[in-house]
């Protein structure tokens, strides 16, 4: 089971999603994107919400839709869970009858679908909630009554909208984890949307990001979380992103050199997370192979540490991680200036 | 919580507020005051009464039957479709709410009638005659309640999220499937606050029935139509048909309080 696009979509005279991936078997792929970047419209193609203009949605060798040959599957002949960011459970229907109702279109007897809809409920924690409304669930119960009714049909793909967009993050944390166990033991292919970084990495194998239409970078959790390749990704991940041309040991980025451990030839991207850099009031001796004098833009909390971001006198714009207790100590206001110093060691570059 | 949960309103207020549930009541208690209680049950059980009861019973319920056929795929159009003009539909569907009863009469008079060419048509083929006939009271009595019935629903189809039916499709339901056991179920409430509330207008009208039905005994002499003629010759038997009508009207606010009352 493996899927393969290629879709060219407008959605207006402005936006046009154009993308080409495919996702080997039993992998599961993160969707990451800024808002209106076109991760929704990439579901909505999937799943048969949506036509595309131009190209090929095959899955598994079954063309799904290709305007060019007229092949087009409506949704319900496509076999696909799909679980939606409001869930969007059937309001009238009982947890029961909302895992049983793909089972039911699919010609199963009323007895034979309840009893295979309890077995999904009680596989999902959910037994003696058979009878309860939508209404009647917690955040975290809706979640799995709806994850349960779209891997109830044995889809051949499984698409999530955001979803734990919905819950309290007091249940996330836990709800993310029961979802990857979920997503391991259903063994076709699972693509899942998501703006939060830490689904993608918990939840995926492999990461896409989409900006304003178009693919930017692919690849697996690591390489996308070590390697971001746009501002957007770096930003997503936490980590200082630089573009400049490599001459051996040396990066040149406009008028800053960084210094790296490894050795590299022509355009590359600098890759240094903000817990590698460190800061200080004066000049100082150090073995940093890195040291660069600046001036400190803001300060702000993010999570219990502090982040610091700084120019350089050369121009780099970098973020630093400290704790609270740095930041006391080094007094630092906006303007104050610093120097920064990273270890050659802790500089990651690659071809661009 | 508001911030101001019992604002203290002042007298004027009051005062008119007051009035105005006096203007309502006011004759409401007068009928039942003026009801002769000992002489009920045979003022309701004379043979012109039983007719027009079995008259309007039969015809609005066969009105709001109609409006209910007519009315669901109307709403679901209304509500749902990108047909151009769909504006215009809505607003033409909606006129005989605001538009006097007797207009509606005189209108269905000018389509219906004998002397008109669909009305000739229609007794020509069919030997179809609306005019003097039950079967124009209850064309009568749709012209006037459908309205409800079509704006009571298409709200509830439009609050209705459709990814709710995309989700069903997703799961291998068909669109006759999504319609059967999603759309419809979800607003089933409404529909029967629709059918309810076209009922409860059927039941009562006046005018369009009069002016285009006209007013024989047993054929188009509906309940109000009996009242208004019994007021003349026997005045007890029109408020006890009064009563009726107004029970009738109590038993409709009281289905449908949690839409009305629970506003809270």
């Amino acid at each position: 089971m493996s899927l393969n696009l290629s879709i060219k979509k407008s959605l207006s005279e402005r936006f046009c999603l154009e993308v080409e991936l495919s996702t080997p078997p039993a992998r599961t792929l993160a969707v990451l994107g800024p808002n209106g970047a076109g991760k929704s419209t990439l579901l909505n193609a999937l799943a048969g919400i949506l036509a595309i203009d131009e190209g090929c949605i095959e899955l598994d060798g079954r063309v799904l839709d290709e305007p060019r040959s007229g092949t087009w599957l409506t949704p319900d002949q496509r076999n696909i869970g799909f679980v939606a960011q409001d869930l969007l459970l059937f309001s009238h229907m009982s947890a029961l009858d909302n895992v049983a109702f793909g089972l039911r279109c699919r010609g199963m007897s009323k007895t034979q679908a309840a009893t295979r809809s309890t077995e999904w409920l009680n596989r999902f924690g959910l037994e003696g909630l058979e009878n309860r409304k939508p209404r009647q669930l917690s955040g975290g119960q809706a979640q799995r009554v709806a994850v349960a009714r779209a891997l109830a049909t044995d889809p051949d793909l499984l698409l999530l909208d955001e979803p734990l967009a919905a819950l309290d993050v007091s249940v996330r944390h836990q709800m993310r984890r029961e979802l990857r166990g979920w997503i391991n033991e259903y063994s076709k292919p699972t693509v899942v949307v998501t703006h939060d970084p830490l689904d993608a990495l918990i939840l995926a194998d492999d990461i896409a990001v989409i900006e304003s239409g178009r693919l930017t970078q692919i690849g697996t959790v690591t390489q996308v979380s070590a390697q971001p390749r746009t501002p957007y990704v770096a930003e997503l991940f936490g980590t200082n992103l630089i573009g400049g041309t490599a001459n051996g040991n040396e990066v040149a980025a406009g008028r800053a050199t960084i210094v790296s451990a490894e050795s590299n030839e022509g355009p590359v991207f600098v890759s240094i997370s903000p817990n590698a850099l460190s800061l200080h009031a004066s000049q100082p001796t150090t073995s940093a192979r890195n040291c660069w004098s600046a001036r400190v833009s803001e300060v702000s909390m993010a999570g219990q540490s502090v982040e610091v971001k700084v120019q350089t006198q050369e121009g780099l714009d970098l973020r630093i991680g400290i704790t609270p207790a740095a930041l006391a100590e080094l007094d630092l206001q906006p303007n104050t200036n610093v120097w920064v110093t990273a270890k050659a060691s802790q500089v990651q570059v690659y071809a661009a | 919580m508001s911030p101001n949960p019992n604002p203290r309103a002042p007298l004027p207020i009051k005062v008119l507020a007051g009035l105005g549930v006096v203007l309502i009541v006011l004759p409401l208690a007068g009928l039942i005051q003026r009801a002769a209680w000992s002489s009920l049950f045979e003022d309701l059980s004379s043979q012109a009464a039983l007719d027009a009861l079995q008259l309007s019973l039969l015809t609005s319920l066969a009105a709001t039957a109609l409006a209910l056929i007519l009315g669901l795929p109307l709403a679901w159009v209304l509500a749902r479709s990108k047909l151009r003009g769909r504006s215009i539909i809505r607003a033409l569907v909606l006129v005989p709410m605001v538009l006097p009863p007797v207009v509606g009469g005189v209108a269905l008079l000018s389509a219906f009638s004998l002397r008109s060419p669909l009305g000739g048509w229609l007794h020509d083929v069919f030997g179809l005659q609306l005019t003097f006939a039950p079967a124009g009271v209850i064309l009568a009595e749709t012209f006037v309640a459908m309205p409800f019935f079509v704006l009571t629903v298409e709200a509830a189809i439009r609050q209705s999220d459709p990814r709710v039916e995309q989700i069903a499709a997703t799961l291998g339901a068909s669109p006759a499937a999504v319609m059967r056991r999603v759309t419809l179920p979800t607003v089933a409430p409404a529909i029967g606050a629709g059918a309810v509330l076209a009922w409860a207008r059927a039941l009562g009208e006046f005018g369009a029935t009069v002016t285009f039905a006209g007013n024989v005994a047993g054929r188009t002499r509906t309940l109000p139509l009996a009242v208004y003629l019994a007021l003349e010759s026997d005045p007890n038997a029109a408020i006890a048909l009064s009563l009726v009508l107004l029970v009738v009207s109590f038993a409709v606010l009281v289905s449908q309080r949690e839409r009305w009352w629970n506003n809270q």
